[in-house]
């Protein structure tokens, strides 16, 4: 059984009662929490007595920096965090439960992977609405708290009507007593993470920490050895490639046995780092994902002239202390080292994992190939990524409709509370609604009732000018204009990663507060065809 | 760094790319991936070119939709397209609007069929000599398809093509549809992108065990306007709605195989009223009537002879008057079952006609996997009494059917009902015999109607090219220029046995293709050859199963007697020349003998090796289970024979004063066995096929909080009285004496379930309350077999 909860990813959504007690536990902010933390890991054995801890980098915010009307929101959204991360531990332990009731727990080999990579900074500033970021719109928290507070206040963050994600400074936090977040593959605090191995049957519980250097790809291995598989050469006749992980099993019963694992490379998005012998050479790339909007000189950025660090890990468990000044030989060698492994990985170019981002080609983005769309019948569930990108581009959506008297319901919606766009009918009146991530909504209404009978409803968006710019929004009945509107920014990439497309009616999270109480909000006429397209600009 | 040693680097990872194997012109499946080899991916973004490659176009701009709709158990003489007696309106437009075929054949039973159709090859090459709960294990017959043989589904998904069955399955071995699998041989596993319907032979069509993809899904239980075949309608709409959404240039491949009209016959009354009197002079007369217009309109040639009846089979004359209204009934339900369903289909074509995609969708429209059911023996509410041999009268049934609700309650959710084989017969006219015979074409010829308005032309002349359902597959591969692959999935491929009949589309009278075609199901068996066929009939009567079992132990396949047929001049196999011409009886023998051998046929009759030898069925290697009240949908035939063979429940529940609902229940309205409470009295009741119940129930409404609950049966032997005593917390409350038991299956496609009673209902007493969740809790339930 693989299983794989989406906490803690953002959005952070548990139970209140769960983020209630962490109340107050995070008071004194990110900085302190490292000092705690670092002293707790290092009594407790889990990292050497002479670990570091690190520096927070210039970049990122000091606690005492952030403005005392903000602290509040802040600390909420660490309290939340810490109440899903609790909230998802407890129900790992239910599943560990039920195999223990029915007595399988003796022989069940668990495999506790405390998190796919470091804790997230992609909530940056901490925010209400977290695909703000990577849509690159810039907001002020005083945008968020003032919309928080129409949502029902700090209360309120956890709860389905936030995308919240809390501020990268305690992502930092979380990855103590390391350098920088996930998105980092240069530094531990993105790529260092604690496991639990067990398996009454054949592994002595033993309180010693294994330190033997090991990454992600080694489970494989160990659990071909562990079950005496041979690892197949053709499986239904595609020709396997190397298995590049080591078994583990080795330090299961001897936690001081010397590690088998002698090189491992480390990339993403061009911040890299490569492991050999107890050395690791770095190179943070040209982003810190802490830092919003794009990385200056990202277009003049080379990975031939990018800055590397060295580190001699036998003697220091964190990353603290920087030998490429000192050691100029050894960091070529690991740096032509990297150079290989990223080209037998295939790995190049370096950096590749940005080039579709706003920093680089955003035109050559995964999307539907698809410009047009005709329902024939009302769809639901049409995946926001394969749906028409209806509040990027410019598009004309045309819809036969029977409007009943006192007609009310969704015509169509796209994506979600945290960011979406709908047009309904609310009483008679169409209405249409731009909610830009929550932070800004741009709402249409008719200024009469629809007729009833059969009608033709058509929205059309036209971009003023750039992609994530102003769009005129004008709703049209039996082609006549009806309403008209400016969405004062528009989105650039998508407002949701897992939300939906709906005609007729609005499923998960409702885009609008109109209708949140209603939800789904079902059409209570018939939608015939309806047909989508974009325009040529 | 030094860049020429960069560079060195790339140009050794670009070469090592190209070193994998190219086919491109699909011999091999899948296809080999794209190259990038546009891109280029020096060190450096601002070095570096990104371009995707344009996906390969593999089939032509205007490949067509294809959609096959396959009606189960429905023989040549029932629509009236084809000069029966049920209203086909669907069946008569697609035929207008395209070509009829009168010389189509199946392999005389369900999953054989289905799998030479979807595969190309004979069904016992494909390991499908008979159904998947039959299934022993020889290489014809283990009932499971094998990957050597690709679908028509794999193969066209590799090309491109958006791909989705819809209903009858009964190609996955028995022993795995239970929701932990293995699932590799549910539909999806067989190149299906979307699969929604059953897995078994045949289900409820008011309570269906379903399935989507790989999981089991419930019908709704409150829509008393519910029925199965119109649920599947509205999925495949929805799933067309889909494709035209997520990826309208691909185009799809549908196979809609409803459970229709397969036993039970469960359908509206209101459809079956349509049919009032229609057919209350019986068989015989409907055989007179069908036969003569079949030649009035040309769908048989000129003199074609209406075959006699079977001697052993009942002559309309000889049914007392007191059954006659049964049996009548019983034909009206199967005569609205049909038109139900062809107005379905039509559903579904009207729905491609408002999409517009229609005009360039290929339907083949397969009236029947097999010729119309005779399993149904003497007429049955219960239509497992006959697969289980148990001993009854009409009488017996009928007094059963009185007390559910008489006449009326035929077709409903409360009885598995289904006709007399003289009704089966009678829609096989003009031929001999019915499905499950291979010899003769009451079992093997079915109507099919092509069309396909972009590309054919509609013809009314009649095609009368000897043509089997291996041939569907060739024709569609012929049809997309598609070469068969020699590898799919790096299993290597079998030979294809069919033939495209791609030619007859646009010339009447085109040469025949498929000019040597075997048959074979349960030791009747035909081969065909250049306008001749010979036939043994073998040992089976499948109208009458308990006269059947004396007859098969003596039966030696060596010594069979055959029959002689030139079809040429006898369309419906009513002139035996086996004493006139015995050297080409003799020709034909031996050569079905090495046809036989080559398509692992061999031993004759081996889908008969379970009724002589029941004990070596297919089965679970379970002795004792523990389940809890998430067990649900646990499939008859991969459950605990609870009442077939002794065995011991255990029981730890909850309950507050009064509760009820079911604790657990196997089988359902048809037979079967359940525990439940009622008002606090805990209840056992052993339904035996409808016609006798036998029930134990407490004398005391059972305490409010936790008990330990045993139900102990003891049953002599299969098919043996036994008996089952239940105790509360130790104490005995109640026994039931068996008097006589289910030897094989209560059922085909319901299910053992816990603390629940889905699907339909084992105790009639709840039927209106179902599916009756217990009030209480259930910690486990623990079986043990004796």
């Amino acid at each position: 059984m693989y299983w794989a909860p989406g906490a803690s990813h953002g959005p952070h959504q548990v139970m209140k009662e769960w983020a209630d007690k962490y109340k107050g536990k995070f008071d004194d902010g990110w900085d302190k929490y490292r000092e705690r933390v670092f002293a707790n890991a290092k009594a407790k054995g889990w990292i050497p007595q002479n670990a570091q801890l690190t520096p927070r980098p210039t970049s990122m915010a000091a606690w005492d920096s952030i403005p005392e009307a903000e602290k509040p929101f802040q600390r909420r959204l660490m309290e939340v965090f810490a109440g899903f991360t609790e909230h998802a531990d407890f129900n790992a332990g239910r599943v560990i439960d039920e195999i223990e009731r029915q007595g399988k727990l003796d022989n069940t080999l668990i495999f506790y992977i405390w998190g796919d990579n470091g804790s997230s900074a992609e909530g940056l500033y901490g925010t209400i609405s977290e695909q703000l970021s990577q849509n690159g719109i810039p907001t002020q928290i005083s945008q968020h708290l003032e919309a928080l507070e129409e949502l029902g206040g700090l209360d309120a963050l956890g709860g389905p009507k936030t995308d919240n994600m809390y501020h990268a400074g305690w992502a930092w936090a979380g990855s103590t007593p390391y350098k920088s977040t996930k998105l980092v593959g240069a530094h531990f605090g993105g790529t260092r993470q604690p496991m639990a191995v067990s398996w009454p049957k054949r592994i002595k519980a033993d309180p010693t920490a294994r330190p033997q250097f090991h990454h992600v790809i080694d489970i494989v291995p160990t659990i071909y050895e562990l079950t005496q598989i041979t690892p197949p050469k053709v499986v239904n006749g595609f020709q396997q490639d190397s298995i590049d992980g080591v078994s583990m099993v080795y330090a299961l019963g001897d936690a001081k046995a010397p590690g088998t694992r002698k090189t491992q490379f480390f990339d993403i998005m061009a911040s890299r780092g490569i492991y050999h012998d107890g050395w690791f050479a770095s190179a943070p790339g040209p982003r810190e994902p802490w830092v919003g909007g794009l990385p200056k000189g990202i277009k003049e950025w080379s990975p031939l002239t990018d800055k590397w660090e060295l580190y001699n890990l036998e003697e220091d468990w964190s990353q603290a202390n920087d030998l490429a000044a000192t050691n100029p030989t050894k960091l070529e060698e690991m740096k032509l080292l990297f150079l290989l492994e990223s080209t037998k990985n295939k790995n190049l170019p370096i950096g590749g994992g940005l080039w579709s981002t706003a920093m680089f080609h955003p035109e050559d983005a995964p999307a539907s190939t698809l410009t047009e769309w005709t329902f024939d019948s009302p769809i639901t569930r049409m995946p926001e990524s394969a749906a028409p990108k209806l509040g990027k581009q410019d598009s004309l959506v045309s819809m036969e409709v029977d409007v009943p008297e006192n007609a009310n319901g969704v015509l169509y919606a796209l994506a979600g509370f945290s960011g979406g766009i709908t047009c309904y009918v609310k009483d008679g009146f169409l209405c249409y609604e731009f909610n830009l991530f929550e932070i800004q909504r741009t709402k249409l209404k008719s200024s009469d009732k629809l007729p009833t009978g059969k009608v033709k409803i058509e929205v059309e968006s036209k971009l003023v000018g750039k992609i994530g710019g102003p769009m005129d929004v004008t709703l049209k009945v039996n082609g006549k204009d009806v309403a008209q509107g400016r969405v004062p920014a528009a989105m650039s990439l998508h407002f949701t990663s897992n939300a939906t497309f709906d005609i007729g009616t609005d499923l998960d999270s409702p885009v609008s507060l109109d209708y949140y109480d209603q939800a789904p909000f079902t059409f209570n006429g018939t939608i015939g065809t309806t047909t989508v397209k974009y325009l040529k600009r | 760094m030094n860049r020429c040693k960069l560079l060195a680097i790339c140009l050794f990872v670009n070469l090592s790319a190209m070193t994998m194997a190219q086919t491109q012109d699909g011999s091999v499946l899948p296809f080999p991936p794209t190259p990038l080899s546009e891109s280029v991916a020096t060190p450096r973004l601002q070095d570096a070119k990104m371009k995707w490659p344009t996906p390969p176009q593999r089939l032509a701009k205007d490949a067509p939709n294809i959609l096959i709709v396959l009606l189960d158990d429905v023989g040549f003489g029932v629509a009236e397209t084809f000069g029966g007696e049920v209203h086909t309106p669907t069946l008569t437009k697609l035929a207008n609007e395209g070509l009829r075929y009168n010389a189509f054949h199946t392999t005389a039973i369900c999953s054989p069929t289905r799998a030479a159709l979807l595969t190309g090859r004979n069904h016992t090459r494909v390991g499908s000599g008979t159904i998947a709960e039959r299934a022993v294990a020889f290489d014809g017959y283990t009932g499971v398809m094998p990957k050597e043989a690709a679908t028509i589904a794999e193969v066209l998904r590799h090309y491109g093509y958006a791909t989705s069955a819809f209903g009858k399955w009964h190609n996955t071995p028995a022993t795995e549809t239970t929701s932990i699998g293995p699932k590799d041989r549910w539909p999806n596993g067989y190149g299906f992108d979307y699969f929604y319907g059953f897995l078994a032979g045949e289900t409820s069509q008011w309570e269906p065990r379903l399935v989507e993809n790989y999981n089991t899904v419930e019908p709704p239980h409150d829509d008393p306007k519910y029925h199965l075949t119109e649920d599947m309608v509205n999925k495949a709409l929805s799933w067309i709605d889909d494709r035209q959404a997520y990826a309208p240039d691909r185009p799809f491949l549908m196979y809609w195989a409803p459970g229709a009209a397969h036993g039970p016959h469960h359908i509206f009354p209101e459809w079956a009223d349509k049919y009032k009197g229609k057919f209350d002079d019986g068989w015989d007369a409907y055989r007179e009537r069908v036969h003569q217009r079949q030649l009035e309109m040309g769908i048989i040639p000129p003199g074609t002879k209406l075959t006699p009846r079977d001697e052993t089979m009942a002559a309309w004359a000889d049914i007392p008057e007191n059954q006659r209204a049964f049996q009548r009934r019983g034909m009206e339900l199967f005569a609205g079952f049909v038109e139900h369903t062809d107005v379905q289909v039509g559903r579904i074509v009207d729905g491609l006609e408002q999409r517009g995609l229609r005009e360039n969708t290929l339907i083949l429209y397969i009236v029947g996997d097999n010729g119309s059911s005779s399993e149904g023996q003497q007429g049955s509410i219960s239509e497992l009494l006959a697969q289980n041999n148990i001993p009854n009268t009409v009488d017996q049934q009928l007094a059963a059917l009185e007390k559910l609700g008489g006449l009326p309650v035929l077709g409903s959710p409360k009885t598995d009902n289904m006709y007399h084989a003289g009704w089966a017969w009678a829609g096989c006219t003009p031929f001999k015999s019915t499905k499950l015979v291979a010899a003769h074409f009451g079992g093997t010829r079915n109507p099919l109607v092509v069309s396909w308005p972009k590309r054919i032309q509609p013809d009314a002349t009649m095609r009368s090219q000897f043509t089997h359902c291996v041939d569907i597959a060739p024709t569609i591969y012929d049809l997309l220029h598609i070469t068969p692959p020699k590898s799919v999935n790096g299993h290597q491929q079998m030979q294809i046995d069919g033939h495209s009949f791609a030619a007859t589309f646009g010339q009447a009278d085109a040469p025949a293709t498929n000019t040597e075609q075997f048959f074979d199901n349960n030791g009747s068996r035909a081969i065909y050859k250049d306008g001749w066929m010979a036939c043994a009939f073998g040992p089976f009567y499948p109208w009458n199963t308990p006269a059947s079992l004396p007859r098969l132990a003596k039966w030696d396949s060596a010594t069979d007697e055959w029959e002689l047929y030139d079809l040429k001049k006898d369309f419906s196999q009513s002139n035996n020349l086996a004493e006139s011409n015995p050297a080409k009886l003799a020709e034909l023998q031996k050569e079905f003998l090495v046809l036989a051998e080559d398509n692992h046929a061999f031993p004759i009759g081996a889908g008969n090796w379970l009724r002589l030898r029941p004990q070596d069925r297919v089965s679970t290697p379970y002795r004792s289970w523990t389940f809890t009240e998430s067990t649900r949908r646990m499939p008859e035939f991969t459950a605990p024979g609870l009442g077939r063979e002794s065995n011991v429940v255990e029981i730890d529940m909850e309950c507050g004063a009064d509760a009820s609902g079911v604790l657990y229940a196997l089988g359902g309205s048809g037979g079967g066995l359940t525990l439940y409470m009622d008002q606090g009295r805990l209840i056992y009741l052993y339904n035996m096929m409808i016609i006798e119940q036998y029930e134990a129930r407490s004398a005391q409404p059972l305490t409010a909080g936790k008990h330990k609950i045993v139900v102990d049966t003891a049953i002599g032997g299969p098919g043996k009285e036994g008996t089952a005593v239940i105790t509360v917390d130790g104490k005995e409350i109640g026994k039931a004496e068996l008097k006589r038991t289910v030897p094989a299956a209560f059922t085909a496609s319901e299910s053992f379930d816990v603390g629940v009673d889905l699907g339909s209902t084992v105790a009639e007493a709840y039927a209106e309350r179902r599916p009756f969740k217990f009030e209480g809790s259930i910690e486990k339930v623990t079986v043990a077999l004796k």
